[in-house]
């Protein structure tokens, strides 16, 4: 299994869903901008089936030796029920981490120098899930 | 002053009240996503400091999808809920009020939700936060059950709430909301 068995998952943004770039093959996995969905769950549905996908897909190449990959949330605004979805990639984040002793998982939480509530929330998701969180500005 | 009276009644009250945004009807999504792309123009061309302003666009999103998840009379799939909403800037910062008709069945919940903001301190919002985060669902209306918690943190705890019964049963939800530049 390489990296062509893997699909990428691409959504361009809008002015209430966020652009989301799942891209094995770029080794690129980037969330950006506002994320108010009219329907959370049809959303952000296809994007945790994704990361099931992407932990079973890790866990193979973590046979051959380390994997890590950093996923990057550079988010301006998010809803109450987005913060539910977004708790959830996370989750699945640590998830498969801890699917194999060769995978090594990193979140990068970028935020606006002077926005304190991305930072806090950022570092909410980080204590509740115990994954590595990166925190820098943009 | 009969504020229907003339357009020019009707303008000058809104100008002397400080409004931004008021809106009554029917909330749709797409109602909703315009007021917030004009409010999120409005809010960051004017002189207000950068955190107060994210703070009163955040409560924003969060005070009209209430409505519009929950502003149904009777719900059914073609139900669209209706409500109202004003944004108003005060001497110390702004306020946030909405109301909508809340069905009948949906009010028990509701006051439960509601009381058990109103017994809580900052810390334990963030409590009761935190533990549906982790542990809630996405409920049949498609929202997380997090958005009043939402609202009453971002405010500081400054959030008030009242229920009006009506005749047939159902109730009139008001939520009030203030945004203070120093908290």
């Amino acid at each position: 299994m390489n990296y062509l068995d893997m699909e990428a998952l691409i959504l361009s943004g809008t002015e209430n869903t966020p652009s989301v770039v799942l891209d094995p093959a770029k080794d690129s996995y980037v969330f950006e901008g506002d994320s108010r969905p009219e329907n959370v769950q049809s959303f952000y549905g296809g994007i945790l089936e994704w990361f099931e996908n992407w932990g079973e897909y890790l866990k193979t190449q973590a046979a051959s030796g380390k994997v890590e990959k950093n996923v990057v949330f550079k988010l301006e605004y998010f809803n109450s029920s987005s913060a539910k979805f977004i708790m959830d990639i996370i989750l699945r984040i640590k998830e498969i981490n801890g699917l194999s002793p060769n995978i090594s998982m990193q979140v990068t939480w970028m935020y606006d120098e002077d926005d304190e509530d991305m930072i806090e929330v950022g570092e909410e998701f980080e204590a509740l899930t115990d994954v590595s969180f990166k925190f820098v500005t943009y | 002053m009969d504020v229907l009276s003339s357009a020019y009644n009707l303008y000058q009250s809104m100008k002397e009240d400080r409004v931004v945004i008021s809106f009554y009807g029917d909330f749709t999504f797409d109602i909703v996503n315009n007021i917030l792309i004009f409010a999120k123009k409005d809010l960051s061309n004017n002189a207000i400091e950068k955190s107060v302003s994210r703070k009163v666009y955040a409560i924003l999103v969060e005070s009209l999808e209430n409505v519009l998840k929950h502003g149904q009379e009777v719900v059914t799939p073609e139900a669209i809920s209706q409500g109202v909403i004003v944004l108003y800037k005060t001497p110390e910062g702004y306020m946030i009020k909405t109301g909508n008709i809340v069905e009948e069945e949906a009010i028990n919940q509701l006051r439960a939700d509601v009381d058990s903001i109103k017994t809580a301190d900052l810390d334990e919002l963030k409590m009761k936060y935190r533990k549906k985060l982790v542990e809630g669902s996405i409920s049949s209306k498609g929202g997380a059950g997090i958005g009043l918690l939402d609202i009453a943190i971002k405010s500081n705890n400054n959030v008030n709430f009242s229920f009006k019964e009506l005749d047939n049963g159902s109730c009139f939800f008001e939520l009030n909301v203030i945004i203070n530049e120093l908290s």
